[in-house]
């Protein structure tokens, strides 16, 4: 538009230096200045009629594309007591809880009103765990928000059935592939892993080898025994700890020949000598032997509850008390974690060896434990305790925690429980009865959570 | 209970999440919103009551008044409504308070607030009439002022474009802010706010055509200023208001056009500005269809008015401010607020042709409502904007959050409430079949 264009260029200059040329105004505004004294104020006055003009005759954008359409969801929204508990959480930032919630509604087929995803998908944006139910639950709309918004791509990943996934998709797609294959078709997924092995980067294969943990079976032993002698560290220690979880390996048995000469019982005391190692690393080496034999090896000297509580000499009793717990954790032998806990129930190796336990054994070990332990060390383990919990050790800490007294460390125990227990347990009486009035913060607040999850159920049922 | 009937409906969540001072607020009254937080709780239709645990030994007591809403609590908050009283009102909403009759705490509180309402009203009409003679000695030497204003800010433009705008971003921000420090002076603060965009604008890409756009507009306002005996009435009003004179609420109610509809509560937007919070609430009359404009004003951390919540209907008299376009309003008579599930909109060629009418009249329009039916989010220019079918569209201003909308519509049209501006539409609220959402 040449006449604004003529405006703006001498009010830049000033009027002193140039005259505004009326010719290049419409004939309405020449009009409408003329009796404007100065050439300043005809400037100014010429300009709000043009601006006026540009304002409100401002024209509509045209030939605008518009977006692909999402497919539509047929799913009902979450019930509104469930939509406000979403808003609670989401303002609260309590991700835990959110991640939950999100997992209860994953698994039924329930929608979140979409208005709440830019927060929900911002949320599992620096929270990764939130992203798998947070896609489930967002369904195509969230796919189609994860197209628009790069941020979020993560709610549109690509179907992970293309075998093309694990050549071109991103480690976490990768690994999800190889865990899934792993399940549907164990062969494929193998000759997968073995194909590309040689390739992969070293954090890569010590990450593929701990999806594998979970899969590991008889066919794997060749693989893990190449792996032993892995460039990395960390491989070849994760492909150890396989190796051991698998009985009757050839390599289990040649731990087994080597530590043999090395251990002799004499009446109480078991007499071990260190290995010498190649470069003087003889307890590194005595540990991993011990840790990857298998425990049959030393129910030759004794029943294992027998064989922890004997004197250890020739070398430190803690390397050998270690390596047994290594190994009953990788063979999952119930009989030597009990053995084990029993024998130094305060030791840091009980929480991971309870995990070993069966669910009933588990919450009779840990009663046991209650009554052996200071209050100060059992709010510890608390902490350490391997998840997800079963109802029976919930109930059991549940239980516990009810008789306890103010504690600092019995309230930081009481937040692990409140939010780890299971759903079966949230209607422990310490949930449903009434608090007394001059009831502490913790309890009041371990009470307000366990609630606070039931009432997440519910809603949701 | 027996028998009693319940005519008071719970607040949706999203009214009541509207009535806190700020996000802080809204987040502690949400974690506030169990029944476990509170004891002899409890919902009349007048009232909500109940005790809730705070870190003392005794427990806060907590009163909302409904019909304004009012709120009282025993707590030392200085915020207003606390986060107690929004955490009882959002447990309230969900359907987590009982109705029963009141308790007598509850019922001397409300028996107070009617009496000081009475008072009020018996000291105002005791008053009897102002002293006019003082009150047209007062109003003139203002107008003295403002004249005084406007003549040194002509001088000052037609200086300032005599000179050239050359140079003027280094030093011209600081200029135009001590420019309108003296209309503040001046008793002028709509010549101030002008001037004080103006001095935003500098620097800006495209700066010097946006500046003169917005210095021409002052000009013709102080021109205009200068000719108020000339102007039609209307429009001298207009003048007037957009010079910072403003209106006494009892004259526009007095005398003021009336209205009555049955109005949607279209959408609502809150500015900070000079530590004073505005809220803009935009109606549109079903009937009449009808645009109004009512604004409420409260420092930082006061509540501001949440009588008009969006996405509701409201049969209601406005009592409409002189103008040429009047678009600003009082809410002179009122019922009781319900959800809208659905708004009907027009479209984009009816609203740009409805904001060229309003800019005819009162060309210093800042804001305009619009209501569009039929649109969808879509990418335009590397921004976002709503289009209709055949790809007619508007640009969304470029600091909107666009995602909600983007989510609510997912490709598919909807209704959007929103404020047009130069900037581009300000979405504030969109209805997607039957839901109504606030953006």
């Amino acid at each position: 538009m040449k006449a604004w264009e003529d405006l703006v260029g001498t009010a830049l200059l000033g009027t002193r230096r140039r005259t505004l040329d009326p010719a290049t105004q419409p004939r309405a505004v020449q009009d409408l200045v003329a009796d404007h004294p100065d050439p300043a104020g005809q400037l100014l006055a010429a300009a709000a009629v043009l601006t006026t003009y540009r304002r409100a005759g401002r024209r509509a954008l045209t030939d605008v594309r518009p977006l692909p359409v999402a497919a539509i969801d047929e799913r009902p929204f979450v019930p509104p007591l469930a939509r406000e508990r979403l808003a609670r959480l989401l303002a609260a930032s309590h991700p835990d809880l959110l991640l939950e919630w999100l997992g209860i509604v994953a698994g039924t087929d329930y929608r979140v009103p979409p208005e709440t995803l830019p927060l929900l998908a911002e949320a599992a944006r620096s929270k990764a765990a939130l992203r798998g139910p947070l896609v489930a639950v967002a369904g195509p709309v969230g796919a189609w928000l994860g197209q628009r918004n790069p941020d979020w791509a993560f709610l549109s990943a690509p179907p992970e059935e293309s075998g093309d996934v694990w050549q071109y998709g991103s480690l976490a797609q990768r690994r999800r592939w190889l865990a899934t294959k792993l399940a549907d078709d164990p062969g494929a997924a193998r000759e997968a892993l073995r194909g590309s092995w040689k390739s992969e980067p070293a954090d890569v294969r010590s990450d593929f080898l701990g999806v594998l943990a979970g899969h590991v079976s008889a066919e794997d032993e060749a693989f893990l025994e190449a792996a032993l002698s892995d460039r990395a560290a960390a491989v070849r220690e994760r492909a150890a700890d396989l190796l051991g979880r698998l009985p009757g390996t050839r390599y289990g048995e040649t731990m087994a020949d080597r530590l043999r000469p090395l251990v002799r019982r004499k009446g109480r005391v078991l007499e071990v000598s260190v290995p010498q190692g190649e470069r003087g690393e003889g307890t590194v080496r005595l540990r991993t032997l011990a840790a990857a034999a298998p425990l049959t090896f030393w129910t030759e000297f004794g029943p294992p509850a027998e064989v922890v509580r004997m004197t250890v000499e020739g070398c430190p009793a803690g390397v050998l008390r270690d390596s047994w717990a290594t190994a009953a954790l990788r063979q999952r032998d119930e009989t030597w974690a009990q053995a084990l806990i029993g024998a130094d129930p305060g030791g840091r190796t009980t929480p991971p060896l309870l995990g070993v336990l069966s669910p009933g054994s588990q919450a009779a070990t840990v009663g046991h434990l209650v009554s052996r332990l200071p209050v100060e060390s059992f709010a510890r383990l608390v902490h350490e305790l391997p998840r997800p919990w079963t109802k029976e050790l919930g109930t059991a800490l549940l239980d516990w925690i009810a008789r306890q007294d103010d504690h600092r460390l019995v309230s930081h125990a009481a937040v692990v429980i409140a939010r780890a227990v299971p759903a079966a347990c949230l209607r422990h009486p310490l949930a449903t009865t009434r608090l007394t009035m001059d009831a502490g913060p913790w309890r009041r607040a371990l009470t307000e959570t366990l609630n606070f999850r039931r009432e997440m159920y519910e809603e949701l049922a | 209970m027996g028998g009693q009937v319940v005519t008071a409906v719970p607040w949706t969540a999203e009214r009541v999440a509207g009535l806190a001072p700020d996000p802080a607020s809204e987040k502690a009254g949400r974690a506030l919103a169990a029944p476990a937080k509170w004891s002899g709780a409890g919902a009349s239709e007048d009232a909500v009551w109940g005790f809730c645990q705070g870190s003392g030994k005794k427990p806060y007591q907590t009163c909302v008044e409904l019909a304004e809403p009012a709120f009282r609590c025993s707590c030392p908050s200085r915020k207003f409504p606390c986060k107690h009283a929004l955490g009882l009102l959002l447990s309230w909403a969900a359907g987590q308070v009982d109705t029963g009759p009141a308790p007598d705490w509850v019922h001397s509180w409300l028996a107070e607030r009617a009496d000081r309402a009475q008072r009020a009203e018996k000291r105002a009409e005791a008053a009897g009439p102002k002293d006019e003679e003082a009150a047209a000695r007062r109003a003139g030497e203002r107008a003295a002022r403002v004249e005084g204003g406007v003549a040194e800010l002509k001088i000052w433009l037609t200086d300032r474009v005599g000179a050239g705008f050359a140079g003027f971003e280094r030093s011209g921000g600081e200029e135009l802010r001590t420019v309108a420090a003296r209309m503040v002076d001046a008793q002028a603060p709509g010549l101030a706010g002008g001037l004080r965009r103006a001095a935003a604008i500098v620097g800006r890409r495209d700066w010097p055509e946006a500046l003169l756009g917005e210095l021409s507009m002052l000009y013709l306002l102080g021109d205009a200023a200068t000719r108020l005996d000339s102007l039609p009435g209307p429009l001298a009003e207009t003048v007037r208001t957009r010079l910072g004179f403003s209106v006494e609420t009892a004259r526009v109610l007095e005398s003021g056009e009336r209205v009555s509809d049955e109005w949607l509560i279209a959408g609502a937007a809150d500015e900070e500005n000079d530590r004073l919070l505005t809220r803009r609430t935009w109606l549109r009359g079903r009937r009449t269809g009808r645009d109004a404009l009512v604004l409420s004003f409260a420092p930082p951390g006061r509540p501001l008015d949440a009588s008009l919540p969006p996405g509701h209907f409201l049969t209601a008299e406005l009592a409409f401010y002189p103008g040429a376009a009047p678009l600003r309003a009082l809410v002179a008579e009122r019922g009781i607020p319900l959800p809208a599930p659905a708004a009907e909109g027009g479209s984009i060629s009816d609203a740009l042709a409805a904001y060229s009418r309003a800019m005819a009249a009162d060309p210093w329009l800042e804001r305009w409502p619009v209501l569009l039916s039929g649109v969808t989010p879509a990418e335009h220019a590397g921004g976002w904007c709503l289009s209709e079918k055949d790809g007619t569209a508007l640009p969304l201003v470029p600091y909107a959050f666009p995602w909600s909308l983007l989510a609510m519509s997912a490709g598919r049209p909807l209704t959007v409430a929103g404020e047009w501006s130069q900037s581009g539409l300000r979405p504030l609220m969109c209805w997607q079949e039957d839901r109504a959402v606030r953006l």
